[in-house]
């Protein structure tokens, strides 16, 4: 689903210090119907994001005069804008306390144009979703019906344990958003089991093995290396 | 001059006068030729004086009182006073080490060196005990051997030597004046502050000297206090070691992250155009084919910043890994999945069981290790021919192989494969030499250890060996 021009332009902030970066993210996401501002600090991103209303954040964590971090919990001090990072391979850590810290997304620089611009419309169409939910959810062969807690594979039915089915549900409501290890641990496990990764290892092993039969076939589940896990959107 | 003054004064008087020649006299000598000046005195006066002269007979039962008393007092007095002076010796003595000790906390806040201090040391304390004191510390590299900063003539012989030991062994003082003499001339101290002591210090006294026991307590404290400074030397010495180390991990990695955001920008740039210019429409043919060149050709690019990068970070000892639990079959399929079209000439067989135990690694480490060997059997091996990946437990070891059925590896050169920038010397042209030396160093830094070998049928085949760890508890479900 590509932004039509027909509505009006969803506005992006681009925080990013590389000027050649500014310039190409520009012409990339014009080209694909946005409207940016680039902003080459995070004092500039701020000050820009304070005083517009923008409907999408892109932020490079590594920024020259503050931490992206820092800007990016500021900016979630009064709003809920989806906002993706850009960071470095290596940044697992960064990517994590950045998605702890209410960013949406993520995408590893050197990105590949049309695998942000997938970001960002995942990005932007769960913020306009909300908490809705649909009452069966599709994906693939697997349905899920959430009001009578029932899971089939290929229409036919499969048993999961309760904390099986706990897990499904958390990942149906945040469909293709990354969720960290701490984050699914915290909703599923208590605060009190967060850093007990094995048992998110052992369940999401089970749970894969009960709803994706055909290991050669992408996997529902998408493992983001080091930093967790993100269901995918059909 | 008395005679003298007998005429003035009277014979009784000069008693006074004797009284005190004796008190001056304690200003400056012991108790012993305090007793001695007292009776001379005493039977002088008695002598030359008190009638009749010139005879120890002494008449006037006024005169025997007089003589009695005056020796008590003059004993009294010449004793006390001694005692005063000998205090005040002790006293002055005490105030000189303080002042010493005092010198030398100045002096080991600015010596780095020990041995430096310690001669430093040597030459107070010989001025200040009027011995030759030195210092003995443990011979790097040899046990139970002493070894002194200065040569030493009269430590040469086989009790010192044994007194110094057991001194330093026992933590408590030895030789010369102590419980435990050992027949030793030196008196050996222990530098120890409760625990095990650093050195010994030794000092060899004047034979004529008097009052050992008083000099033993000096030197026993003395020693303490050395003890103290070393130690707060010590201390200063590894706090800068370990502040001198923070800093240069810190500027190697600032430099890194400087080179690294340097040569990943521009990357960057060129990846993120390249792809955006096939998101705005649809390309001519020739245009799609030289986009997907140029992006075939950033991703290679990529990769060998990704390798020089990851063994300057090898190099400058900056990796650490985050250890967690990992599942080795997910391990496996994640890493497959995202090196994509690298191994799409390569048919992957996977056999890895399920139910293996959980891994603890840094999966983002492993990752890397494992896609570098795949990437190196698909750059080394015929097109077409199949790349196997296994998993698996053996002998409380988890062990993850990957074989290629190419054309094997040289047999000489088994041992420098993971070398940085040792290549085949068949080696087709490709990868930077990095590779392997990469999988080894992130592997060893999980505690692992990989190994390369040819298969029986043909092939190479290259073995992880990590360590399985007690497996974590898991919540009951029921």
């Amino acid at each position: 689903m590509k932004t039509g021009t027909s509505q009006a332009a969803v506005r992006v902030l681009a925080i990013d210090d590389e000027v050649q970066i500014q310039r190409l993210l520009t012409i990339a996401l014009e080209a694909n119907g946005y409207k940016v501002s680039t902003a080459g600090t995070g004092q500039q991103g701020l000050a820009l994001a304070a005083q517009h209303r923008y409907d999408l954040v892109i932020l490079d964590l590594g920024l020259p005069d503050t931490n992206g971090l820092l800007v990016l919990k500021q900016i979630r001090e009064w709003t809920q804008v989806p906002i993706v990072i850009l960071s470095v391979h290596e940044g697992e850590a960064e990517k994590i306390e950045a998605l702890d810290s209410g960013a949406d997304d993520y995408v590893t620089k050197p990105f590949n144009t049309g695998e942000l611009l997938a970001r960002m419309r995942s990005a932007s169409r769960r913020y306009n979703r909300g908490h809705h939910e649909e009452p069966v959810f599709h994906l693939g062969d697997v349905a899920v019906d959430l009001s009578k807690r029932v899971v089939t594979l290929d229409g036919k039915p499969v048993k999961l344990t309760s904390t099986e089915y706990n897990l499904l549900r958390l990942f149906i409501q945040h469909q293709g958003r990354v969720l960290t290890h701490q984050q699914i641990l915290r909703e599923i496990w208590g605060a009190g089991a967060e850093g007990q990764t094995s048992y998110l290892r052992v369940y999401m092993t089970r749970l894969r093995e009960k709803l994706e039969p055909d290991p050669k076939a992408p996997p529902l589940f998408q493992t983001e290396v080091g930093v967790g896990y993100r269901l995918l959107e059909g | 001059l008395n005679y003298w003054l007998q005429h003035w004064i009277g014979y009784q008087a000069i008693a006074l006068v004797y009284l005190l020649a004796v008190v001056l006299l304690a200003r400056f000598v012991g108790r012993g030729p305090i007793v001695f000046g007292t009776s001379l005195t005493a039977l002088g006066w008695n002598f030359l004086f008190c009638p009749p002269r010139y005879s120890f007979h002494i008449s006037g039962s006024y005169d025997k009182m007089m003589l009695v008393t005056y020796f008590a007092v003059a004993l009294t007095i010449g004793q006390l006073t001694a005692r005063l002076r000998a205090e005040g010796q002790v006293e002055r003595q005490r105030e000189k080490i303080s002042t010493a000790l005092y010198h030398l906390a100045q002096a080991v806040a600015e010596t780095e060196d020990r041995s430096q201090f310690l001669s430093l040391v040597a030459k107070e304390a010989n001025a200040l005990f009027n011995a030759q004191v030195a210092f003995l510390l443990p011979a790097p590299g040899a046990s139970r051997q002493l070894v002194s900063e200065r040569k030493l003539e009269w430590y040469q012989n086989e009790s010192e030597r044994n007194a110094a030991l057991w001194a330093f062994e026992q933590n408590r003082p030895a030789g010369h004046g102590t419980d435990v003499p050992l027949g030793a001339a030196g008196l050996y101290l222990p530098l120890s502050i409760g625990a095990a002591p650093t050195g010994v210090m030794v000092s060899k006294l004047d034979p004529k000297a008097k009052g050992t026991g008083q000099i033993l307590h000096q030197q026993q404290s003395f020693a303490r206090q050395i003890a103290l400074l070393l130690d707060r030397q010590r201390l200063r010495q590894a706090e800068a070691q370990a502040r001198r180390l923070a800093e240069s991990e810190r500027l190697g990695r600032t430099l890194l992250n400087s080179v690294s955001h340097e040569l990943r920008t521009p990357i960057a740039a060129i990846a993120s155009a390249t792809t955006a210019i096939q998101t705005v429409g649809p390309l001519e043919p020739t245009q799609q084919l030289l986009a997907g060149e140029i992006d075939v050709a950033t991703a290679r690019l990529n990769r060998v910043v990704q390798s020089l990068l990851s063994a300057a970070r090898l190099q400058s000892g900056l990796v650490r890994p985050r250890f967690d639990w990992c599942d080795v079959r997910e391990l496996v399929r994640v890493t497959v999945r995202n090196l994509g079209t690298l191994l799409s000439n390569h048919p992957v067989q996977i056999q890895v069981p399920a139910g293996l135990p959980l891994l603890k690694a840094d999966l983002v480490l492993m990752e890397q290790a494992l896609a570098n060997l795949l990437i190196n059997g698909a750059l080394h091996t015929p097109k077409g021919t199949q790349l196997e990946i296994l998993g698996g437990v053996k002998e409380n070891e988890f062990c993850l192989e990957v074989a290629d059925q190419g054309p094997g590896l040289p047999p000489d050169q088994l041992d420098h494969l993971f070398d940085a920038f040792q290549r085949g010397p068949e080696a087709r042209p490709g990868g930077a030499g990095l590779g392997l030396a990469i999988v080894r160093g992130f592997i060893e830094a999980q505690g692992g250890r990989v190994l390369a070998s040819n298969r029986i049928g043909g092939g190479a085949l290259f073995t992880i060996y990590l360590p399985l760890t007690e497996q974590p508890q898991l919540p009951q479900e029921t």
